[in-house]
């Protein structure tokens, strides 16, 4: 018979009591006196059976976690991708927020929410004003580390322009997209890094190191 | 005529026009070469040759020698390294050499070569042994030794943005 969890603690709690106490010398002095050995056997063993019983109540819980989990997952999987900045979007993403424990009320966390959004766009913008300004265009290319994209390329000098609207510093990722560009270089493309508002001098020292020119500050009016 | 206003069909039609004439590239740009006394013998090491006849002749991306250059450059990867041409239609991954003749399997899946790529850049830059180091570069790729830098983190305002991404979306 299947045994709850609550049920089976509180049978469980009576019958390791009853355990301890019968490896215990002077309960169990106390139980031969009063010839009950072999009940204080028969709790002991009642006990094993309830803490097996909790043990299957357990796993049988464990079990029912990872099926919902899975099934969580499988939902997320199916779930269409939103559109940053669209209501859909900032709804799903306050409730997620308020999910993982975030602090936050609804209007400071909306006011970083905009912010955030406006950068990203900001950041595509850019983009689209340097090409339209310096011509080019953004193309992509696999290099032996993965795909590059390419903000600004002009074909004609083998130029590859990356945009950065942001303070850059030497994190994992810009040291993943550095050896991609190095590769690119040595193909013999000219790769010049846009850095509007600077980066860090390690940044600065390993794109000297690999042949990356950079120019600071807003290249366009 | 601008490559991208072709379609896919034309593109194919191109390329297989350029392999019909490989040969006759080469035998045309052999004629020329032993003139300045340069062998073409398909070893890797002409590919210095190549660069030096670049330089004498002056060639720009305007001759039909510049043609017959990355021609002879990707038989000279065809021969060494047992690769094929193919006509260049990934819009998606590769889309820098969208329509030209290139070359795979010098490093990973997808990862192409394009010799006319490799032979204008050395025509831009006149940088000596860039076409070996183009090959080098994609069949030993060099993992830069980032000891010498430590990892930063990221700029403040990142942390804030993933403090508010929900999910990999």
């Amino acid at each position: 018979m299947f045994t709850g969890v609550g049920e089976a603690k509180a049978v469980v709690s009576g019958a390791e009591i009853a355990n301890v106490a019968a490896k215990t010398g002077e309960t169990t002095n106390i139980l031969a006196k009063t010839g009950e050995v072999a009940k204080a056997a028969k709790i002991a063993e009642e006990a094993n059976a309830t803490t097996k019983a909790l043990e299957a109540a357990r796993a049988a819980e464990e079990a029912k976690k990872a099926r919902t989990l899975g099934a969580v997952v499988s939902a997320k999987a199916k779930k269409p991708k939103l559109i940053a900045g669209t209501v859909e979007h900032k709804a799903a993403r306050w409730e997620a927020y308020k999910k993982r424990g975030g602090e936050w009320h609804y209007t400071r966390w909306s006011k970083q929410y905009d912010t955030n959004m406006k950068n990203a766009k900001f950041g595509l913008e850019q983009e689209q004003k340097y090409r339209t300004h310096f011509g080019g265009k953004s193309e992509t290319v696999k290099t032996p580390y993965t795909n590059r994209q390419i903000d600004i390329h002009k074909a004609d000098e083998m130029y590859a322009g990356q945009l950065k609207t942001g303070k850059m510093s030497l994190t994992k990722q810009a040291q993943i997209d550095i050896q991609k560009d190095a590769t690119m270089v040595r193909q013999g493309y000219q790769i010049e890094y846009i850095l509007e508002k600077g980066a860090s001098e390690q940044f600065l020292e390993s794109l000297k190191a690999n042949g990356i020119d950079y120019k600071i500050g807003s290249q366009i009016p | 005529m601008n490559i991208e206003n072709l379609s896919e069909d034309e593109l194919k039609e191109k390329f297989e026009n350029f392999i019909f004439n490989v040969d006759d590239y080469i035998e045309d740009l052999e004629s020329r070469t032993e003139k300045y006394g340069l062998k073409l013998d398909f070893s890797l090491d002409s590919l210095k040759e190549i660069e030096k006849y670049i330089l004498k002749k002056n060639i720009t991306i305007d001759d039909d020698e510049y043609d017959y250059i990355a021609a002879y450059l990707g038989e000279v990867i065809v021969k060494n390294f047992k690769l094929k041409w193919q006509c260049n239609l990934d819009k998606i991954n590769n889309s820098l050499y969208y329509g030209f003749p290139v070359l795979e399997g010098l490093s990973k899946k997808d990862v192409l070569y394009s010799p006319f790529h490799i032979i204008k850049a050395f025509i831009l830059r006149h940088k000596e042994g860039l076409i070996i180091n183009s090959i080098e570069s994609l069949v030993n790729p060099e993992p830069i030794d980032w000891n010498k830098y430590s990892i930063e983190e990221e700029p403040k305002e990142k942390d804030k943005w993933n403090l508010l991404d929900g999910s990999d979306d």
